[in-house]
């Protein structure tokens, strides 16, 4: 669904950003792209829809090359940026004169999104606080029945009930032949729902893997009393002890920590490398 | 499928629709106080008693509100893309890139000065009914065909304008963000002199003969094989008038594939 290629992007006047960036997303999967901030997760949405041209590498989106921005692509592309833009429109009107666009857009799909984020009112979009225009988006977004749909940090602003029920309607849309690109600092917030883990940093995507590989590899728990634990790969205070990640050499079962797996894996990227046996660097 | 070069009418109908319709109140409000602007202006002018010369004002005034409100509504009618989250909607909404110039292209080209003639020609007869009713001054309505004021210029020839114009400010309204307006004038001004002077060192290298320095000295036309200047003046407008507004036209639609968010 996404291939990306030996990426190359720098903004005019800055740095290089990406430095033979490679990511491969199939379909099926909730996949979360996690990063510092300034890592380039958002830029990298933009890439994968048209919206930014790498300076080099081969992209591949939905099978088209997304900088040419086809018209095939974008129907079956949906992205919600962080920062949304709407028009002087009600819901309704909004609904009608940009449903059109996606060829699998659905009005009742749309109306009981709606209903599962309580949002019921027919208000001018623009008017709406920022965390109803998400719910509006996202219930259009996931209507238009997109392969692909990314998001960018599309719980910003959504208040509890509705974090809640965005990760059920999240999980209850996805399907074999469709792929959400969830990026987010707020990790707990979609904790149970990502799967791939992709996280960005130094230019280049460090880790790619599957939740189930990641427990299988790694260990995730607590280890008890006052002193600092040896031969972990990550270790931080926690009541009671450090909560730790280390490797899982006996198998033991453990739930994925993806915060702790985070600062993990920006603490030790040689060890998780080597742990995962896989060529994650591609310095230049 | 790889290419973007579509043009789908029911997916252009769909665009040009929702771009008409979004903000309909505004363009209404300016429209009103567009009309509003003229009334004032043609009834200070018929008040004031300037007499015989009130009757042109209504005609006067037309080319400016055709061309002045033309560069205005399409120096703005890319303005989404002046912000990224509008860069954003914009660009990764599922239409062509043509698709997205012609809808906007219709707008400003077609659409805009419809709606300026067709409005301001109803005006002009209601202002010319009551300016004669209440202030027995006899003005001219403007004339859909024939010339303006005093026999000077018609519709036909300030429409073959609007679309030089057009297409110069509609090349601007991509290129630029922010007063594109204003930046497309000065970027216009500054091409037109560099040309000028281009073509003057042309004439200046073919006929280095005739010249003296930097002024002619002796007639270049002899024995009359070259066209006399107004009817070269004809010709290269009617080039320009053609060629110009197309080539601005191409470039303003790979100026929008290159757009980036």
């Amino acid at each position: 669904m996404i291939h990306l290629q030996d990426i190359h992007f720098s903004y005019k006047r800055g740095a290089e950003l990406f430095r033979g960036l490679d990511l491969k997303i199939e379909g099926g999967s909730i996949c979360g792209l996690l990063g510092k901030n300034g890592a380039g997760k958002s830029t990298l949405m933009k890439i994968i829809a048209g919206l930014l041209f790498p300076q080099a590498g081969t992209a591949e989106v939905l099978g088209f090359q997304p900088s040419i921005r086809n018209v095939d692509m974008l129907s079956q592309l949906y992205y919600i940026p962080e920062e949304l833009y709407l028009p002087e429109l009600t819901v309704k009107q909004y609904r009608d004169m940009f449903g059109v666009f996606y060829p699998q857009f659905s009005n009742e799909q749309f109306d009981t999104y709606l209903q599962s984020f309580d949002f019921t009112a027919d208000a001018k979009i623009n008017k709406l606080s920022h965390g109803q225009k998400k719910k509006v988006i996202i219930s259009f977004g996931l209507a238009t029945n997109c392969p692909l749909l990314i998001l960018d940090e599309p719980t910003n602003g959504l208040d509890i009930p509705s974090k809640s029920q965005f990760r059920k309607v999240l999980a209850g849309a996805i399907t074999d032949d469709r792929c959400f690109l969830i990026s987010t600092h707020q990790v707990r917030d979609i904790a149970n729902l990502i799967d791939p883990i992709v996280i960005l940093e130094s230019s280049k995507i460090v880790f790619q893997e599957a939740v189930y590989d990641t427990v299988d590899k790694l260990y995730f728990g607590i280890h008890q009393g006052a002193s600092e634990p040896d031969g972990v790969l990550y270790h931080e205070r926690a009541p009671g002890g450090y909560q730790i990640v280390r490797e899982n050499r006996g198998g033991e079962y453990s739930e994925i920590d993806i915060e702790a797996l985070f600062n993990a894996v920006l603490a030790e990227p040689q060890k998780i490398e080597e742990l995962f046996k896989k060529q994650l660097s591609h310095d230049v | 499928m790889t290419s973007n070069l579509q043009l789908n009418p029911r997916r252009l109908f769909n665009l040009l629709k929702a771009e008409l319709l979004i903000g309909k109140r505004n363009k209404i409000m300016v429209a009103g106080g567009a009309v509003a602007l003229i009334t004032a202006f043609n009834y200070l002018t018929v008040v004031d008693g300037v007499g015989n010369n009130a009757k042109y004002v209504l005609q006067t005034i037309f080319p400016f509100v055709l061309l002045g409100g033309g560069a205005i509504v399409t120096s703005l009618c890319f303005n989404v893309l002046n912000s990224p989250q509008g860069r954003h909607a914009y660009l990764s909404l599922p239409a062509s890139h043509l698709e997205k110039v012609t809808s906007k292209w219709i707008q400003t080209a077609i659409l805009f000065p419809l709606i300026t003639i067709v409005a301001y020609w109803l005006l002009s007869h209601i202002l010319v009914f009551f300016s004669a009713t209440v202030y027995d001054v006899h003005q001219k309505p403007l004339p859909l065909t024939g010339n303006l004021y005093n026999g000077s210029t018609g519709i036909l020839h300030l429409l073959k304008l609007y679309l030089i114009s057009h297409a110069i400010y509609f090349l601007g309204a991509i290129s630029f963000r922010k007063f594109e307006i204003f930046k497309t004038a000065l970027a216009s001004l500054i091409l037109l002199l560099i040309f000028a002077a281009f073509a003057f060192g042309i004439f200046r290298i073919i006929f280095a003969d005739v010249f003296v320095g930097m002024e002619i000295q002796r007639n270049i036309n002899v024995n009359g094989s070259i066209p006399n200047s107004q009817q070269m003046e004809r010709w290269i407008l009617g080039l320009l008038s053609i060629v110009g507004p197309i080539f601005f036209y191409v470039v303003a639609y790979f100026k929008l594939t290159e757009k980036e968010a």
